[in-house]
């Protein structure tokens, strides 16, 4: 079998890093509000479109300047603050008044859900109205036309923004825990996740830590969605429907009440949906002559490491006792 | 200091706590006894703003608090101490003080700190323990010395002897009347040592199925031989 390309390796640590940063999400508002919410994809896809918008119209101006290369920087951020915006909207909309009411878990749940087929059908209105052909074209015009690769001696050529998602995953990841171990708020969000009651009881507004929660976890989905936006070779509202498979399956790989648990289960589901099946079409080739286009069956693996690791640690990741197995 | 009218409380739809009115005169101990089950948790997770409060009314300092959020009543004086689950066990015991200090400036809190250590040394020795590593005792400091982070005018603290050597109880009990003597704090106490938690307190209230049987002074709670044999085991 070929030796993988670095290239190849880099595009599956990206995918990775963005599902590490999207499982995490949807574990942190789980954690503190006990709602599943299962419009984390479209959120994250919301995050694409915005980038899109961003470069294509409100920085078109740009497009014959230098300044334009460094709004790829801008872009993440806006689309971070737009769809964090977003997430706590949907909170305060939608989600806390039914946790007031008393709503059972599963009723928040088809709440999210709701919630989901609404922004995902304006997206694609939203999508419909720009005046492109196909957003395929629009990116591939209007962003990856702005790419540029580095040649890398032994390597080859890369592209640097490949590199952003996984060193964006890695900040993300080290700042939220110098959060939530070093800071009072991120000290009190800790709390709050162990016992909402007594938080309460000793002075904590725990639904300020709420609110937070889900701007973070909006951010961080939008932020993984604008540089998804860079990889896709098109943005489909569509996709969020499997997409949020992925993001549920590293969720539970982690342990599903743990925040490293989720970065940890993201980051592998996500490698792993990009390596595996591209191998094993590799290794299928070698051994029949004859091409099959596993990755189109690339959801499969993400569940089968899912069922492997809930029968080994059915905690999770997280419910693993590492440093017991280091002491032997 | 603390008053409370006609307050009736419950969980959801169950209505548990019928009609309870009494007042808690300031730097005095007020003690609510009465059989398991009677609904004393129930009363102060009401006035605290945990359980649900149908009717009536809670007023502190002459303010009515009723409907308040619960962190607003800790900000505004009243230190709970809840009757289980009242320490963060996945935090260190540092991590557990300065959350019940949380929003006060941080030199504040590092200087209440050090005056519960003065109180309960052991617990400086723990700091950067986990607290689901302490001892049911080192657990039970704890709690009180989260309740006094705040420097509250009002500590309700439910069972807080539950648990504890019958000796540790005792000293405890002594602890909570230096609190009201010397610290100036009114206190309201739910105790099963209903002995020598009267003999500490000032007024004192029975509370039965959710009704109280009797508000008055703790000494006539005490010598009242019928109450006291009919709910409280005493001779
Ligand atoms: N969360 C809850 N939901 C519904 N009912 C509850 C809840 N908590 C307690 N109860 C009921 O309320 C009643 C009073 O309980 P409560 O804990 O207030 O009694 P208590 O006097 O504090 O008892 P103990 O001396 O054992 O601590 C009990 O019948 C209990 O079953
Ligand atoms: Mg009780």
């Amino acid at each position: 079998m070929v030796l993988p390309s670095f290239e190849f390796l880099l595009s599956s640590a990206a995918a990775g890093a963005a599902l590490a940063l999207l499982s995490m999400g949807v574990t942190l508002t789980y954690m503190t509000t006990r709602v599943s919410n299962f419009a984390h994809a479209t959120m994250a896809i919301t995050g694409a479109v915005t980038t899109l918008i961003l470069l294509d119209r409100i920085f078109a101006g740009f497009r014959d300047s230098p300044l334009y290369y460094g709004l790829f920087i801008v872009a993440p951020i806006v689309a971070a603050l737009v769809v964090g915006a977003l997430a706590v909207i949907m909170y305060l909309v939608a989600i806390r008044p039914l946790i007031r009411k008393g709503t059972s878990l599963i009723g928040l749940m088809i709440a999210t859900l709701a919630f989901d087929i609404i922004l995902n059908n304006l997206l694609t209105v939203v999508l419909q109205l720009t005046p492109a052909q196909t957003v395929g074209r629009l990116l591939e015009a209007n962003v990856k036309g702005y790419l540029v690769a580095i040649y890398v001696p032994l390597v080859g050529y890369i592209y640097p923004h490949r590199l952003l998602l996984p060193l964006i995953a890695l900040l993300v990841a080290v700042g939220l825990h110098l959060f939530l171990t070093r800071t009072p708020f991120g000290i009190s969000m800790r709390a709050s996740i162990e016992n909402p009651q007594l938080a309460k009881i000793i002075g904590i507004d725990i639904e300020r830590i709420y609110v937070v929660s889900w701007f973070l976890s909006g951010a961080t989905a939008g932020m993984a969605g604008s540089l998804l936006a860079f990889e896709m070779p098109g943005i489909s509202p569509a996709a969020a429907y499997l997409y949020i498979v992925s993001i549920f399956a590293g969720s539970i790989v982690g342990g599903i009440n743990s925040i490293y648990g989720a970065l940890a289960g993201g980051f592998l589901v996500g490698s792993m949906e990009a390596i595996v099946p591209v191998m094993l079409s590799d290794l299928y080739q070698l051994l029949t002559g004859s091409y099959v286009d596993i990755l189109r069956y690339q959801r499969m693996f993400s569940f089968l490491l899912l069922i492997l690791v809930l029968l080994v640690a059915p905690e999770g990741l997280a419910g693993i006792k590492w440093r017991g197995i280091r002491r032997g | 200091m603390l008053k409370v009218e006609s307050l009736n409380v419950g969980y959801g739809k169950f209505h548990i706590v019928f009609d309870v009115s009494f007042e808690v005169k300031e730097r005095s101990i007020f003690t609510i006894v009465g059989p398991n089950g009677g609904g004393k948790t129930t009363l102060l997770n009401g006035i605290m703003g945990i359980a649900t409060v149908f009717s009536g009314r809670v007023l502190l300092k002459g303010q009515d608090i009723t409907h308040l959020p619960p962190h607003q009543k800790a900000r505004l004086g009243i230190g709970y101490m809840a009757q289980t689950d009242n320490i963060f066990p996945g935090l260190t015991v540092i991590e557990n003080l300065l959350m019940a200090a949380y929003g006060l400036p941080e030199s504040v809190a590092r200087d209440r700190m050090e005056t519960v250590f003065t109180y309960y040394p052991v617990l400086k020795r723990r700091t950067g323990q986990k607290a689901r590593s302490l001892s049911g005792g080192e657990r039970q400091m704890l709690a009180i010395s989260m309740t006094l982070m705040r420097d509250p005018d009002v500590i309700m603290l439910d069972e807080p002897t539950s648990g504890l050597a019958p000796i540790l109880a005792k000293d405890l009990l002594k602890k909570i009347a230096a609190m009201r003597d010397e610290l100036k704090k009114t206190v309201l106490l739910v105790e099963q040592n209903v002995k020598a938690a009267l003999e500490i307190s000032d007024d004192a209230m029975l509370l039965v199925s959710g009704r109280s049987e009797f508000v008055g002074k703790a000494q006539a709670l005490l010598s009242d031989e019928a109450l006291g044999r009919k709910y409280l085991g005493v001779k």
